[in-house]
């Protein structure tokens, strides 16, 4: 088994992606880079589109799994790669089958690509991975277990195994210290050697609140469906940073859109009090470099604070202590390079995206600041450091942070406290804090 | 009113040739002018711009006939949305127009202010019906299929063809996206179109001034998040 599979580690987002496109000739869009960057590369896509030498016939994944998909459903994405060797009549049973194959249930397929979570985005991925095995010569990987509970790696090792039986190479690209299935953890865990941020408490007042998502019925039909996070206790008494888990597709990222404010619960309610007051959370969203809004990372804080020149110098101020501290310790600690915080003077990396995220979100002064995934697309050690970092200064100015995390030992010796949300029934979810 | 949904047929050159003729009025101005000239004829005489007026009911009355069908094809949810869209773009375009030709004369030419105001309207109409017309138009046709009928084709037909899919898919993508794309925008916009951090609104001479660059840069971000998600 182990022949047909190589694994790569790399020190940055970039440098991964740079493999990616090695391994299989298509560049992702660079916005982080600039309009002009990612026009250019717009521009090659479309010329190359279609023409039978410029992709590698291999299958990919990539490490946000929502780029890897270029149709409206789950059934047109899985239904377009049938159709190219079964006949037509037999491509929506099969597509149903194989999206159960990877434990999705069968009211996915209709529904909007743009609609999933990203966890069964990634399944989603792995099942067009199966259904492409006949037609590719290997898989490229990058990151391919991050975005999942590790009750689901299962559905990886069945996937590596069908690459495998039919003599595919299957080539994986992690970040340095990723969690991978059979695999080592390779780095030490930065925590603890550091000063402590200060310690904050924080409430969470939670009504039970119920979100609606209305039917759909065009372009493809998908019945409407509710989710109310109910919970025993009104006020949860919880100490900063506080660590966010629950299954894939539970319902953690829409908790937190609600609890930011961006989706309103049809009944009840759901706040975050801390230092800084009751009020609605600031969110990083777990593709983060989404929020820069078809800026660039240079751009982006001269946008946000454009009417407000007092918050624009207190986030340029938290960018660079996050970004010196940083390049200190990842320097102090680090045997790898510093490709992740890009070259002198230029701001185009992903993490410096969620440097100049977070520093927008800690000048604004919210109770809370909300981390979906922060460690996608960081090496452990970066993620470490940043989220470090971020505590220190979140506390310091009466933010409190909760992290939604699918990788809880990663932040071990940060978290101070613990919620969980369980399935109770379909569409009751229960929010319950852990005893640490 | 289910005869009215042209997403139910199955034949996909029917709700082409169906889609071309409703969008007919958009694309030739026929047969809107010859109602206008006619509803001149109607409309009181002794009523100043009779000739905009009449343009303005025919346009109405056109928009009514496509948000019908509109509305029987893609259910009350997408429409309403289409809708919001529609009037998002009217009202700015609408406002900004005003603002611009008042600002700077030299744009609205020769114009009274009533003629601006009824010029106004008219586009503000035009974008309404055509905005849910063009959405519907691009959404009604199946990529997926596309592609599967270019499968067995070779050549320039299937790369032109294959390339038509790519440009349709973009512009289905793109309405897609952008319902998604209005949470992120609220979660640094909570009032919608006013920037989050704005202490220095209306205190500083060139905060003013800095308006209407950043709506401009607003709208390119929007383009550029829908080509980039």
């Amino acid at each position: 088994m182990e022949s047909f599979l190589s694994i790569n580690f790399f020190d940055s987002y970039e440098e991964q992606l740079d493999h990616f496109a090695k391994m299989t000739k298509v560049s992702l869009l660079p916005m982080t880079k600039g309009r002009l960057a990612f026009l250019g590369q717009l521009g090659i896509w479309f010329r190359d589109y279609g023409s039978e030498d410029a992709p590698l016939p291999v299958s990919y994944i990539l490490s946000n799994p929502s780029q890897g998909m270029s149709f409206p459903t789950p059934a047109d994405v899985l239904g377009t790669v049938l159709a190219m060797y079964m006949d037509t009549h037999n491509v929506d049973c099969e597509a149903v089958d194989l999206l159960a194959e990877f434990g999705l249930d069968d009211d996915k397929a209709s529904q909007s690509i743009v609609s999933l979570s990203g966890g069964e985005l990634l399944l989603l991925n792995y099942a067009k991975a199966k259904a492409m095995l006949p037609m590719v010569n290997g898989l490229v990987a990058c990151s391919p277990v991050y975005w999942l509970n590790k009750l689901r790696y299962k559905y990886w090792d069945a996937l590596l195994a069908d690459y495998t039986n039919n003599s595919r190479a299957i080539d994986v690209a992690l970040l340095e210290g990723e969690e991978f299935p059979n695999h080592e953890d390779c780095t030490a865990i930065v925590c603890g050697q550091q000063t402590d941020p200060k310690r904050l408490r924080w409430k969470l007042l939670a009504n039970n609140p119920k979100v609606v998502f209305p039917e759909i019925q065009f372009p493809s039909h998908h019945p409407e469906f509710s989710l109310h996070f109910l919970s025993e206790v009104v006020e949860f008494d919880l100490m900063s940073p506080t660590l966010v888990t629950g299954d894939n597709g539970i319902g953690k990222s829409i908790l937190a859109k609600v609890m930011a404010g961006i989706i309103t619960p049809v009944e009840g309610s759901i706040f975050s009090l801390s230092e800084n007051g009751k009020g609605n959370a600031r969110l990083i969203l777990q593709d983060s470099i989404h929020q820069l809004f078809g800026m660039s990372v240079d751009n982006h804080l001269d946008w946000a604070f454009r009417f407000d020149g007092t918050k624009a110098n207190a986030a340029r101020s938290i960018y660079s202590n996050i970004e010196k501290s940083l390049k200190k310790l990842l320097n102090e600690m680090r045997f790898e390079s510093l490709t992740a915080l890009g070259e002198a003077g230029q701001r185009s990396t992903l993490l410096q995206a969620k440097i100049c995220l977070v520093a927008e979100r800690i000048a604004s002064l919210p109770p809370l600041l909300i981390l979906d995934e922060p460690g996608w697309g960081l090496s452990k050690t970066s993620a470490q450091c940043l989220v470090w970092e971020i505590c220190k200064q979140a506390h310091d100015h009466g933010i409190a942070v909760a992290i939604i995390s699918h990788h809880p030992s990663c932040w071990d010796g940060l978290i101070n406290s613990q919620i969980e949300l369980t399935k109770c029934e379909k569409g009751i979810i229960n929010l319950a804090m852990v005893e640490k | 009113m289910k005869w009215l949904n042209i997403t139910a047929i199955d034949r996909w050159w029917i709700r082409l040739v169906l889609l071309l003729i409703i969008g007919i009025p958009v694309l030739s101005g026929f047969p809107l002018r010859d109602l206008i000239l006619s509803m001149k004829v109607i409309v009181p005489l002794y009523l100043e711009k009779a000739g905009e007026i009449s343009c303005i009911v025919s346009w109405v009355l056109y928009a009514c006939i496509v948000w019908l069908i509109v509305f029987s094809s893609v259910g009350a949810k997408k429409f309403l949305e289409y809708l919001a869209v529609a009037f998002v773009f009217g009202l700015t375009t609408a406002i900004l127009g005003s603002a611009m030709r008042k600002a700077f004369p030299f744009i609205a030419g020769s114009l009274t202010g009533d003629e601006i105001s009824l010029k106004m309207v008219k586009l503000f109409l035009i974008i309404i019906t055509v905005v849910p017309y063009a959405l519907l138009f691009v959404n009604s046709f199946s990529v997926r299929n596309m592609i599967s009928r270019l499968g067995e084709a070779k050549g320039k037909r299937k790369v032109v063809g294959l390339h038509l899919a790519l440009l349709l898919r973009v512009f289905q993508h793109a309405g897609e996206v952008v319902f998604n794309l209005v949470e992120i925008w609220t979660e640094e916009h909570p009032k919608k179109i006013i920037p989050r951090h704005h202490r220095d609104w209306g205190t500083k001479w060139y905060s003013i001034a800095n308006v209407f660059p950043w709506a401009w840069s607003a709208v390119l971000a929007w383009v550029y998040a829908t080509l980039g998600r």
